[in-house]
């Protein structure tokens, strides 16, 4: 037991000192979207300080999902713009300078290539490492933050949904970003893996300073994580603050998150 | 009306898009040379058993419509040349090219159109991978590189199919050796070359369109089939018409 923790730890650090994203600020200007009839964001405005793990709870069909899909560049806001940095990136998005990962809510792993080639993939596309033998301990130190050691050579069919969830997790750590956005990271993970994610999480808040948005449910896993909360309602940002803020507020809007949780 | 004219210049658009973004891409063909291989064999490992059972068939039909004509005139030996060079300009490409786009474009739309409905395709745009070129143009250059040799093996395989009826059917009754000396007449290089230039064009049409429908497939898993249907009928349509300029073209440069 000892030394199984021991050698966690010792991957930790090997992923942690491979990790050295600078961190970006988000600021989110005044967009809205609407798909045919139906309007998603309504002029949402939302800013998301440098090294910052922010929350976003909002109830489903709020349009969480779709606000970082425009964060990271895959949908384009009718109207409003989006800077990472101070840099425009609604039109034109360079993604060689604004490393930006994301774990998309359904995981989106390629169904066509292993567990280990899926963690590998962005290194080797982008010939980052070039030495096999590297590459594959830094896949397997990856792997085993999310607890999946050994399980390298599984084809993604194969895996539960959790286990989908936790490599999309290390997938985007391999990207080394400077940000990371998490859709639903811990849906569909028992409450010891919620855990390791909000270490991990705390972890690259601490040590590598990567600014973090993470979209959840589990109000639990936010109270250990979030720097500040954001409230996504009626296609806006109604309200956002500390966790402690949000828990006394009297909004009925927003006490919804957390009377509903306590039950 | 004018909306269907409109949609039908934006899929031009779209596959002419996918084709310069091939094309580009392709500066990466050494690197990705693994995919490349990959798509060879795929591609040959699913078209080689089909094409020699169609093409040996192909052959012995045009015999047998043929023969028995040229032999109410006493010229039946001419038989050779002409299932020669029919199936070396005509259905030899065109035959290759159906199957192409049967066995390979549909596969290859099926897998896109899924990857592009289950977000496989935004995850690869997030990690900076662009979609063709990781998609589209392994099978691009694989594809260029297999067709011709494709469609040499179902000229020869027709051949045989020809002579084979030419010389078992009763009303034609042409023997192997006359059959196989009248086609070496008629049948040069410039005529192979022909077809195997035709083919590696609708190798290209089919790898682009099924990329392009793949890549802009929208909704559900329920558009994986319809993307499919479409990528097929739109990748035969374009076959059979672009053939007729594609041999306009080849004549009016001399290559025929
Ligand atoms: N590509 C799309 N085309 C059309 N409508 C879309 C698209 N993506 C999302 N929507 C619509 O946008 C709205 C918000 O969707 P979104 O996925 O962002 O919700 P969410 O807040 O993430 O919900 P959940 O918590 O269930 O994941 C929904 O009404 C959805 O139907
Ligand atoms: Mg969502």
């Amino acid at each position: 037991m000892e030394t199984n923790r021991q050698h966690r730890k010792l991957d930790n650090n090997n992923i942690i000192s491979y990790l050295s994203g600078k961190p970006v600020s988000i600021v989110v200007s005044n967009i809205s979207k609407s798909f045919g009839s139906n309007q998603v964001l309504r002029n949402l405005t939302l800013e998301v300080n440098s090294s910052e793990t922010l929350v976003i709870l909002g109830k489903s069909g709020s349009g969480k999902s779709v606000l970082l899909k425009h964060i990271i560049g895959l949908i384009s806001p009718d109207t409003g713009s989006i800077y990472i940095n101070g840099d425009n990136v609604t039109q034109q998005f360079d993604r060689a300078k604004h490393k930006v990962a994301m774990v998309f809510q359904s995981s989106a792993l390629l169904n066509s290539i292993t567990v280990k080639e899926n963690v590998a993939l962005y290194l080797k596309e982008h010939r980052i490492i070039s030495d096999e033998q590297k590459l594959s301990s830094l896949v397997s130190s990856c792997l085993s933050i999310v607890d999946l050691e050994g399980k390298e050579d599984i084809m993604p069919s194969n895996l539960s949904g959790g286990m989908k969830k936790r490599v999309a997790v290390a997938r985007a750590l391999m990207m080394n970003p400077d940000l990371i956005l998490f859709d639903e990271p811990t849906a569909g993970l028992d409450p010891m893996m919620v855990g390791n994610i909000a270490e991990l999480i705390n972890g690259l808040k601490q040590n590598v300073k990567v600014t973090q948005i993470v979209v959840t449910h589990n109000v639990n896993l936010a109270s250990k994580i979030a720097d500040r909360i954001a409230i996504l309602y009626n296609g806006k940002i109604l309200s956002i603050g500390t966790f402690d803020e949000m828990r006394l507020s009297t909004e009925p809007e927003i006490r919804q998150f957390f009377d509903s949780s306590l039950n | 009306m004018l909306k269907s004219i409109n949609s039908l210049f934006n899929i031009i658009g779209g596959i002419l898009n996918i084709l310069t973004e091939s094309i580009y891409w392709s500066k990466d063909c050494i690197i990705n040379r693994d995919k490349i291989y990959f798509q060879i064999l795929n591609i040959g490992s699913n078209t080689i058993p089909v094409a020699a059972l169609i093409s040996l068939f192909i052959g012995g039909v045009l015999a047998l419509q043929t023969g028995p004509q040229l032999a109410a005139f006493g010229i039946e030996e001419n038989i050779g040349g002409i299932v020669g060079l029919s199936m070396v300009k005509e259905l030899g490409p065109v035959m290759a090219a159906i199957l192409v786009a049967g066995r390979i474009g549909s596969a290859m739309t099926a897998e896109i159109s899924s990857m592009t409905v289950y977000e496989e395709v935004d995850a690869l745009k997030t990690m900076d991978i662009n979609p063709v070129k990781y998609l589209v143009m392994p099978r691009f250059i694989a594809v260029i590189l297999v067709m011709p040799i494709l469609v040499v093996f179902m000229d020869v395989v027709g051949w045989f199919g020809g002579a084979a009826v030419s010389s078992a059917n009763q009303d034609i009754h042409v023997a192997y050796s006359i059959y196989f000396k009248n086609l070496k007449e008629l049948v040069d290089f410039i005529a192979v070359l022909n077809g195997m230039i035709k083919s590696v064009f609708f190798g290209i049409l089919i790898i682009t369109i099924c990329g392009y429908v793949g890549l802009s497939t929208k909704g559900g898993p329920r558009e994986i089939g319809t993307s499919v249907t479409k990528a097929v009928v739109l990748c035969f349509v374009s076959i059979l018409i672009s053939d007729y300029f594609i041999t306009r073209f080849l004549f009016l440069i001399g290559l025929d």
